[in-house]
């Protein structure tokens, strides 16, 4: 079974608000599939893709159909479409789903009404200060580590994949699982997504945080499902943020325990 | 068009311990600016005012958002950031009796909402307002149902959500001569007087933390492509 990470970040577009919680959410996402604990996944299994052209994201999802792969997104985006650079402000969300029959579609962006829907309530900007739109980050920390590891949650694996106990335990869960795509996204139609500069998305940091939670509880279970990770964000959200996730019958592995 | 449902919470908050008396005038300012038209107009009965409660008159307020499309909280006293459970640092804030508040129990829940905390760590000197801060009195302003609309379309043409603004003392860093509302209106009372437009919170932050080096500010509004108004002029 082969199974590939496509991470993507669109912090920084021209034009857009800076948003250094998503370079945040890249390098979390980065050590937490590493580690153990996430199921140890070696570099050769992540892409990281920053701003990247169309053709880039559409090569990475050429995958195997035995492929298992996991997608997250994390940037600016209006409903049913995520902003991937300068260019493509408008990348559909269905794009993003890898033709294969697992995988797990995270998006962390801002579902907003269409551009030509919200113009229609637009007031005009001074242009004397449009140019501060693109400097809203104040005192931002731009640190590209993640808070993962430095919480001591969990450690890098050395072994092999085929005797690393979190592999194979993760590996057998995903076999186990029906077929089929997990969407998870982080906010409902309407509503922004929130982020920290340092501690990245609040959906995203808080999937990870449910999984640092549960390796740290006495528990029979050895696997960490994508719908627990998500509902225990859901818990912990703003009450003006509430994720989706669907369908509800469909879950993978999100972290394991030896 | 049908008007917008909004709440706006004015918390002053003087700890008996170490009065800080700049939190009333800022209480009052917010409330000026926001009933004058570059302000959005607000109505009377669309504002609370919270000078020195406790915990329970703060709930009460904060419940009293049910139904409301749109809520502005302000904080203006004692806080700052604190880790808790959550990935990110939260405000807690002090009241008059020294209760701790944490930045959730002022979150009314309401679908759109900015949270303003305007904290410092120690007694900023109360100063007289400049006539710019106080805005244009509605009742001069036979444009303000224009105002008003104007302002509702651009909560409407935001994304929902929760938008955030801290301005923090930073260790070690003597006070301003102004507190960050007091700083931040006069931003947008000038900005109103010679622009035409909406003037985002998230630019209004971004203006006023400009001049502020002697504190932490940090516009939280998220991964959103629009962003709530501060001011507005036709």
């Amino acid at each position: 079974m082969n199974r590939k990470a496509i991470l993507i970040e669109s912090s920084n577009v021209e034009g857009q608000t800076d948003l250094p919680g998503a370079r945040a959410d890249i390098a979390n996402w980065s050590e937490f599939l590493r580690s153990d604990l996430g199921g140890a996944w070696r570099n050769t299994e992540i892409s990281i893709l920053s701003k990247p052209y169309s053709g880039e994201v559409e090569k990475e999802l050429k995958v195997s159909s035995d492929c298992y792969c996991f997608v997250a997104f994390s940037g600016h985006g209006c409903e049913g479409s995520i902003v991937l650079n300068s260019s493509w402000t408008t990348f559909p969300i269905s794009k993003l789903v890898p033709d294969c029959e697992r995988s797990t579609l995270i998006v962390d962006s801002c579902r907003g009404i269409e551009e030509a829907e919200r113009l229609r309530f637009a007031a005009p900007i001074v242009a004397k200060y449009a140019e501060l739109a693109e400097s809203v980050a104040l005192h931002a920390s731009r640190s590209a580590r993640g808070w993962i590891l430095a919480n001591g949650a969990t450690e890098f694996s050395n072994t092999s994949l085929e005797v690393n106990t979190h592999y194979l335990r993760w590996r057998r869960a995903l076999l186990e699982s029906s077929k089929g795509t997990v969407r998870m996204l982080a906010c409902s139609k309407g509503q922004g997504a929130g982020e920290n500069p340092s501690a990245g998305g609040y959906y995203t940091s808080l999937l990870m945080q449910s999984a640092i939670d549960w390796n740290g509880q006495r528990s029979a279970y050895q696997i960490h499902s994508t719908k627990e990770a998500h509902d225990y964000a859901a818990r912990f959200l703003p009450p003006q943020q509430t994720p989706e996730y669907s369908p509800l019958s469909l879950a993978f592995p999100f972290a394991v325990k030896a | 068009m049908s008007s917008l449902n909004r709440r706006a919470i004015l918390i002053g908050a003087s700890p008996n311990a170490n009065p800080i008396p700049s939190v009333y005038s800022d209480v009052a300012r917010w409330s000026a600016f926001l009933l004058s038209s570059p302000g959005g107009a607000w109505r009377e009965e669309e504002i609370v005012q919270l000078t020195d409660c406790d915990r329970n008159a703060l709930r009460n307020a904060v419940s009293t958002s049910a139904g409301v499309h749109y809520s502005l909280v302000v904080f203006a006293g004692y806080g700052k950031l604190v880790k808790g459970k959550l990935p990110w640092d939260e405000a807690q804030v002090t009241l008059r009796n020294g209760d701790s508040v944490a930045e959730r129990e002022l979150n009314p829940g309401t679908p759109s909402c900015t949270l303003i905390f305007d904290c410092w760590a120690s007694v900023i000197e109360e100063r007289g307002a400049d006539s710019s801060e106080r805005g244009n009195p509605r009742d001069l302003d036979r444009d303000s149902a224009k105002y008003r609309a104007l302002y509702d379309q651009s909560v409407m043409a935001a994304e929902s959500g929760l938008a955030k603004v801290y301005a923090l003392a930073q260790d070690g860093v003597a006070a301003p001569n102004e507190t960050f509302s007091q700083h931040l209106l006069a931003i947008a009372s000038r900005w109103a007087a010679d622009n035409h437009g909406v003037l985002s919170l998230q630019e209004g932050v971004s203006l006023a933390a400009e001049a502020r080096s002697n504190q932490r500010v940090e516009y939280h509004g998220g991964r959103r492509l629009r962003h709530f108004p501060l001011a507005v002029r036709i």
